[in-house]
């Protein structure tokens, strides 16, 4: 299973091509390739922070599947390389900024292990600008779309990422 | 930079030593069991647990003593009888790992410490002729190659954990590590090197002998055994091999004490401290830990610093 960078969408087995559709429905044969992002998001600031952005009616791209957990340092380095196997095009992990983290300190462990991760998925042969860590406060609404722009258009331009030779 | 490992040559002396220390220890009752090497069916080492003084005159040491006793320890955590191991310098950071990790109690432990100054692959060796095998574990002189990797960078000779040493400790000379084979690896093409890694996991058969050895590796239970929750598929594919892989370097990433034990039991012959060597560069260089392999109190992703490299800078 050796795709190269530009594998295009439509190749990819079914279920890891995210919005991708082999057959577009009639009238929407120009449907853009959206890539997927998976996103971790801490309870306390980023989660509340995306949610802001939201009832004041930002307006940002949805490419982001928001997975809410307690923390950022409850991100188990597998979760990403697992996100990325099954055909995710991103991962970005957000949480509170470091200093104001809920639980004191879980955000400043979590940033070695992923300064770590960032260095092995690279590695490994994953772009790194597929893999994203942003410090984004409850407040920050505005902050949570800018980065969700950023992050959504460059995953865009690189196009979809790579088969890691997965089975499912 | 590198080291000149050497044999030692009075190693038919530590064996009747360590044939002597340990036949006291478990005469006088001091231990219960005592951990060394016995003689393999083809001339190399296995380890081999000794629980009467007759047994302790079939203890070994010789150029090919390479496995390292430690991880032998957790078969015997019940009870509360006393256990002798025999460590040189890297079987005696192992043995460190183990009991950092809290894994084993120091108390019930009776360490032999052996100042090491090299010992040979037994693979490599295994590969030379009759005649030439015979004339390298005389009295040498011996290629430089046929050393254990870990030999080459090796500046811990003498056991930094032991209760008797069995010969006058070595000099060191301490030295930066260095990672030679994870600098040319980043030297490559990112599609390149995925390419290498993914041909790497190809050929793993997932016997998991290399997490079995290995001392960082010690959970109670391990989570490529767990079904609840299923972290690692049961299917084989390159995917779940790089899974496997990644699991098990980054679970030790900041533990591993180098030894390079999964590489030399890796059944296809994998170059597993392509891995390993990764995070311990980045360790290095992010962390600024000048020595990550060797055993602290506070491992390096146990512990922060405020001030360390920040990820949105990183993009």
């Amino acid at each position: 299973m050796a795709e190269s960078a530009a594998t295009p969408a439509e190749s990819r087995p079914p279920g890891t091509a995210g919005t991708a559709v082999e057959k577009p429905p009639a009238g929407e044969e120009t449907r853009e390739w959206e890539p997927v992002i998976v996103g971790f998001l801490c309870n306390w600031c980023s989660y509340a922070g995306a949610d802001s952005a939201g009832t004041a009616r930002m307006v940002h791209p949805t490419n982001v599947r928001i997975v809410r957990v307690p923390c950022s340092g409850r991100v188990n380095p597998r979760f990403v390389l697992r996100a990325f196997q099954r055909g995710a095009d991103g991962v970005l992990i957000s949480g509170c900024h470091p200093g104001d983290c809920h639980y004191s300190t879980g955000n400043f462990y979590a940033r070695r292990r992923l300064l770590l991760l960032k260095g092995y998925l690279e590695y490994l042969g994953i772009d790194p600008r597929r893999f994203r860590t942003h410090w984004v406060s409850a407040s920050e609404g505005q902050k949570w779309a800018e980065v969700v722009r950023s992050m959504c258009e460059e995953v865009k331009a690189l196009g979809p990422a790579p088969s890691l030779g997965n089975l499912v | 930079m590198p080291n000149n490992p050497t044999l030692d040559k009075n190693m038919t002396e530590t064996e009747t030593a360590l044939r002597r220390e340990a036949a006291r220890l478990l005469s006088q009752g001091e231990v219960a069991v005592f951990l060394g090497h016995e003689e393999g069916w083809d001339g190399v080492p296995v380890p081999f647990a000794a629980s009467t003084a007759a047994e302790a005159g079939r203890l070994v040491w010789n150029p090919l003593s390479a496995p390292h006793l430690a991880k032998y320890l957790l078969d015997r955590l019940e009870g509360d009888e006393k256990v002798g191991i025999v460590v040189n310098g890297c079987g005696s950071l192992a043995l460190d790992r183990i009991l950092k990790d809290r894994r084993f109690p120091r108390e019930r432990l009776h360490v032999v410490g052996i100042p090491c100054s090299g010992m040979l692959d037994p693979a490599r060796v295994a590969a030379l002729s009759d005649e030439e095998r015979e004339r390298v574990l005389k009295d040498g002189p011996v290629d430089p190659g046929l050393f254990l990797d870990r030999c080459s960078w090796c500046d811990v000779p003498n056991p930094v954990v032991s209760d008797t040493l069995l010969s006058e400790p070595l000099p060191v000379v301490r030295h930066r590590p260095e990672y030679p084979r994870v600098a040319e690896l980043e030297a490559m093409d990112r599609e390149e090197r995925a390419e290498y890694l993914r041909g790497l996991y190809e050929r793993c058969i997932r016997c998991f002998a290399c997490r079995n050895v290995c001392p960082a590796c010690n959970c109670r239970e391990c989570c490529l055994d767990q079904w609840e929750p299923l972290w690692l598929g049961r299917a084989t594919s390159p995917a779940e091999q790089q899974m496997f892989h990644f699991i098990r370097a980054f679970d030790v990433a900041g533990r591993c004490i180098r030894c390079g034990e999964c590489e030399r039991v890796c059944s296809v012959g994998l170059p597993l401290m392509e891995l390993n060597d990764k995070f311990l560069k980045d360790i290095t260089e992010l962390f600024g830990v000048e020595r990550p392999h060797i055993p602290a109190d506070v491992e390096p992703l146990g512990c922060f610093e405020p001030g360390d490299p920040d990820l949105e800078d990183h993009g």
